[in-house]
């Protein structure tokens, strides 16, 4: 490994102007301790290996750099959730225009108006990756470098043409759009269970006080027969609130996988770097999913008569 | 040794005796530790990062014999978590010392 790539490796996935001001400082560094080993009789090129090793593994300096420029855990998770439930409309909007237009104009290639919608179409995939790397910047944190639109520049409508279907990164592109909706569709699902589950189970005591003529119903054995009382309201606004963050949690987890996504696909086939969304607390989330787990085996136990009820 | 979390403070102890680089930073930890605190240089400058975001250190590039090098420089809000740092490490290491030292 030569510092070139150990420092893409270490600034993948940060701002440009983050980027440059490591490149620089990584490079100072190496300049001092390369200069020390030589200063202590260490060959040139051995110093240079040994200065490189002393930074350590990049995926670790890449996770420090990722993690020390997160937002606050409240802001990230308003983030996310716009990002996820953007992913649904945006998902089909992409499926419908692109597999119309590539199906429209392979089907007419034959004659002369098939290349234009074709060309349109790749074009409308380079617009939209534009748009899905500001929306993996601006609300996941995940730079992805930008790629140019026209990889031959300066030549005939031929040349690019060729050179951009050629181009894996193109064909990366559109397979993340297409791609979209089917992970768009989960994540949307998800990430509104995720948040209206726990919200509406906050609003449980509220809705109860001003809208007592609305039937709220659980499960017969949940909470007794016949209707909620007061303090049983409280007692399940008390549980939301404890699964909200809980919840928020798995949504950042959930988003920065698409993040890793978005690193592959549109940054031409890179390994991304899976970006901590907030300081991860693996406590949260195991404790998200055990109270998730509980919760079923409660529903399940008491819809099946074994456990009574109070 | 691993001194992970502790890097923050010890990067703000060596600032403390005045403004320096990364790499020099680096070597004073691992100097005065008597090379029993290492650790990979690389994370150093997330941690930097990190100080300088939290307002606890400043940078600015300066140019020493035709070189140059960002300095780190403590403020003062970085002086006042030095404090609390030290004072935290002391509870913590009598605390410990006092049921590994041996002591009654």
């Amino acid at each position: 490994m030569n510092l070139q790539e150990w420092l893409e490796v270490a600034t993948r996935g940060l701002k440009p102007a983050q980027q440059e001001r490591i490149a620089l400082e990584i490079k100072q560094h190496l300049e001092d301790a390369e200069a020390y080993l030589t200063q202590q009789g260490v060959l040139a090129e051995e110093a240079q290996q040994r200065s490189l090793e002393g930074l350590g593994d990049p995926l670790v300096a890449s996770r420090a750099f990722l993690a020390m420029s997160s937002r606050p855990f409240v802001w990230q998770s308003l983030a996310t959730l716009t990002y996820l439930m953007l992913s649904f409309p945006l998902g089909i909007a992409y499926f419908v225009l692109l597999i119309t237009g590539f199906a429209v104009g392979l089907s007419l290639v034959w004659t002369w108006i098939g290349i234009p919608i074709l060309a349109l179409t790749f074009g409308m995939a380079a617009v939209f990756s534009a748009l899905e790397r500001s929306l993996a910047a601006s609300l996941l944190g995940v730079y992805v470098a930008r790629r140019p639109v026209y990889t031959v520049s300066g030549k005939g409508f031929w040349a690019r043409a060729k050179a951009h279907i050629s181009d894996k990164g193109t064909w990366l592109d559109v397979s993340y759009m297409f791609l979209r909706l089917p992970l768009g569709v989960a994540a949307f699902s998800l990430a509104l269970l995720l948040w209206v589950l726990p919200l509406s189970l906050i609003a449980m005591p509220f809705a109860m006080h001003f809208a007592p003529d609305v039937q709220i119903s659980f499960p017969d054995g949940w909470f007794g027969r016949g209707q909620l009382n007061a303090l049983n309201g409280w007692v399940i606004a008390l549980f939301g609130a404890l699964l909200l963050p809980l919840c928020l949690h798995l949504l950042n987890l959930l988003a920065s996988q698409y993040g890793l996504l978005a690193q592959y696909l549109l940054g031409n086939g890179a390994k991304g770097v899976s970006r901590p969304l907030q300081n991860p607390n693996t406590l949260q989330v195991v404790g998200a999913l055990l109270v998730l787990i509980l919760g079923a085996m409660v529903y399940l136990a008491r819809s099946q008569g074994a456990l009574p009820i109070p | 040794m691993n001194l992970k979390g502790s890097l923050p403070a010890l990067i703000l102890e060596v600032l403390s005796r005045g403004s320096s680089h990364g790499y020099e930073i680096a070597q004073l930890i691992k100097r005065r530790s008597q090379g029993v605190l290492d650790f990979k240089e690389g994370t150093l400058y997330p941690a930097l990062h990190g100080l300088e975001r939290d307002g606890l250190v400043t940078s600015s590039e300066q140019s020493e014999n035709g070189r140059t090098r960002r300095y780190y420089t403590l403020t003062e809000k970085g002086e006042k978590a030095l404090a609390a740092e030290r004072a935290e490490w002391q509870k913590l290491s009598s605390a410990i010392g006092g049921i590994l030292g041996g002591k009654v």
